[in-house]
């Protein structure tokens, strides 16, 4: 970390094999669509390292760091022109709403439950979206998930649950758990 | 909603989840954990699904590291808490000791060069082409992306990768929309009635990248001098007016003819860059 701060350009790169997956999956969850999810991540990566002095660890997880980076261009993407310029273009099609039904995710989605199962995880509100994923699809924490989500850990637990009994009810009826 | 009962049913899941509850989960929180338990083996599979692509992991990755390289080292700023929003620095600082110079020098030299060789590679949010209705927002997304570029030698390389990827849009009126992803080697049959207004606006703002890109990174040498940003920007330029040249013959005629003042341009920042290195 230190030599990445103090110009190291392979450091950073360490830091790059270490945590790219992490984020691009984090961003790929979110937005569902592989050619997104890279300019995300691309940005996200660019962006930590021009910032990469302003990092201090004093207990704090670098990861969590380019996840908080990757977090908030996902939601200047939701907000941004380019966003709404997709939903009214056919490029939706390919780039926008269908995440996963085409390309290797779909082998693993074949299995009716998990297809389900994201596509009830897009339909729930942001914060509870975005506790579902970090929490559980990606397997952090109960506290660098509050970290990430600048939450205290009491309420990351309190949206936590409100997150999974929001996605039981939209899950179909006859779903055997 | 009765909070109480919300805030002990969220700590009756939370402990369940952490395999500390003290008794037996209600029903409700039973169902609740076998559904995460489905999570997060749905995100076990998935993670093993969806890594990146190695083309992207690895252009990124080489464009990191020639950014990384260019760029003056990072300042700690001890005022400042760890988020994301933190600023940015506002001063440059002095420019680095011989000795980074030196170890920075051959890995920017291959990295710059490389970047710009895959320019437009896994970074392209559309390929629509000059005329196409779709271009415009293309490029919006292009000055986007610009303005989210750091400092000054970072954009730099980013109006290159535009410049080649205008080089590969007028491939691509040339030779057809499936070229797009091909890449000059694969050049072959001139598509019929090529257009040529789009081919020569195209050019034009070629031209315009160039000239904004490598001046942003030969005022970047003069504050570090560091000549690895040159010579990498010494070869970029010559690849591209080796394309550029190979695609002259196959242009229809207007457009042949503006391409010769961009293949002019390309000699002329090599001619100037190459006086720079030292």
């Amino acid at each position: 970390m230190q030599r990445a701060q103090a110009g190291d350009p392979e450091a950073f790169g360490l830091l790059y094999d270490r945590y790219l997956d992490q984020v691009y999956r984090y961003v790929l969850y979110r937005v569902a669509s592989p050619q997104l999810a890279e300019d995300l991540t691309s940005e996200t990566f660019t962006r930590a390292l021009r910032r990469i002095g302003t990092f201090q660890e004093q207990g704090r997880d670098i990861g969590a760091w380019f996840v908080t980076i990757a977090r908030n261009l996902v939601a200047d993407h939701y907000k941004s022109a380019r966003y709404r310029l997709e939903l009214m273009t056919d490029d939706v099609t390919r780039s926008g709403q269908v995440p996963l039904a085409e390309g290797p995710e779909r082998q693993v989605l074949d299995g009716l439950t998990n297809a389900v199962l994201l596509a009830a995880v897009r339909q729930l509100r942001p914060d509870q979206q975005e506790c579902i994923v970090l929490r559980f699809l990606q397997g952090r924490s109960v506290a660098e998930t509050a970290q990430v989500m600048g939450r205290s850990d009491g309420a990351l637990k309190a949206l936590q649950h409100r997150a999974v009994g929001a996605l039981g009810k939209l899950l179909p009826a006859d779903t055997e758990l | 909603m009765n909070p109480f009962s919300s805030r002990a049913s969220a700590r009756e899941l939370a402990a369940q989840l952490e395999g500390t509850a003290q008794r037996p989960p209600s029903p409700e929180t039973a169902r609740a954990a076998l559904l995460v338990d489905h999570l997060v083996r749905a995100g076990g599979e998935l993670a093993a699904a969806s890594a990146p692509r190695p083309e992207f992991r690895d252009a990124l990755r080489t464009r990191l590291l020639a950014v990384a390289a260019v760029q003056p080292p990072a300042v700690p700023s001890p005022a400042v808490p760890s988020s994301e929003a933190a600023p940015e620095p506002v001063a440059a600082p002095a420019p680095p000791a011989r000795r980074r110079r030196a170890r920075r020098g051959p890995l920017l030299a291959g990295g710059v060069a490389a970047v710009l060789a895959v320019s437009g590679a896994g970074v392209a949010t559309s390929r629509s082409l000059p005329g196409d209705p779709l271009y415009g927002a293309k490029r919006t997304s292009e000055r986007l992306q610009l303005r989210l570029a750091g400092d000054p030698a970072d954009q730099g390389l980013r109006h290159l990768q535009l410049a080649t990827k205008r080089l590969r849009e007028v491939e691509a009126l040339t030779y057809g929309r499936g070229h797009v992803a091909l890449g000059p080697a694969a050049a072959g049959t001139v598509a019929a009635g090529a257009p040529v207004q789009p081919a020569l606006g195209a050019l034009a703002d070629m031209d315009a990248e160039v000239r904004t890109g490598s001046s942003l990174l030969v005022e970047q040498w003069r504050r570090d001098g560091r000549d690895a940003a040159m010579v990498a920007v010494q070869g970029w330029s010559q690849t591209q007016w080796d394309e550029l040249t190979a695609l002259v013959p196959a242009l229809p005629a207007p457009a042949g003819e503006r391409a010769q003042s961009s293949l002019d341009l390309l000699l002329q920042v090599r001619d100037e860059v190459t006086g720079l290195i030292r």
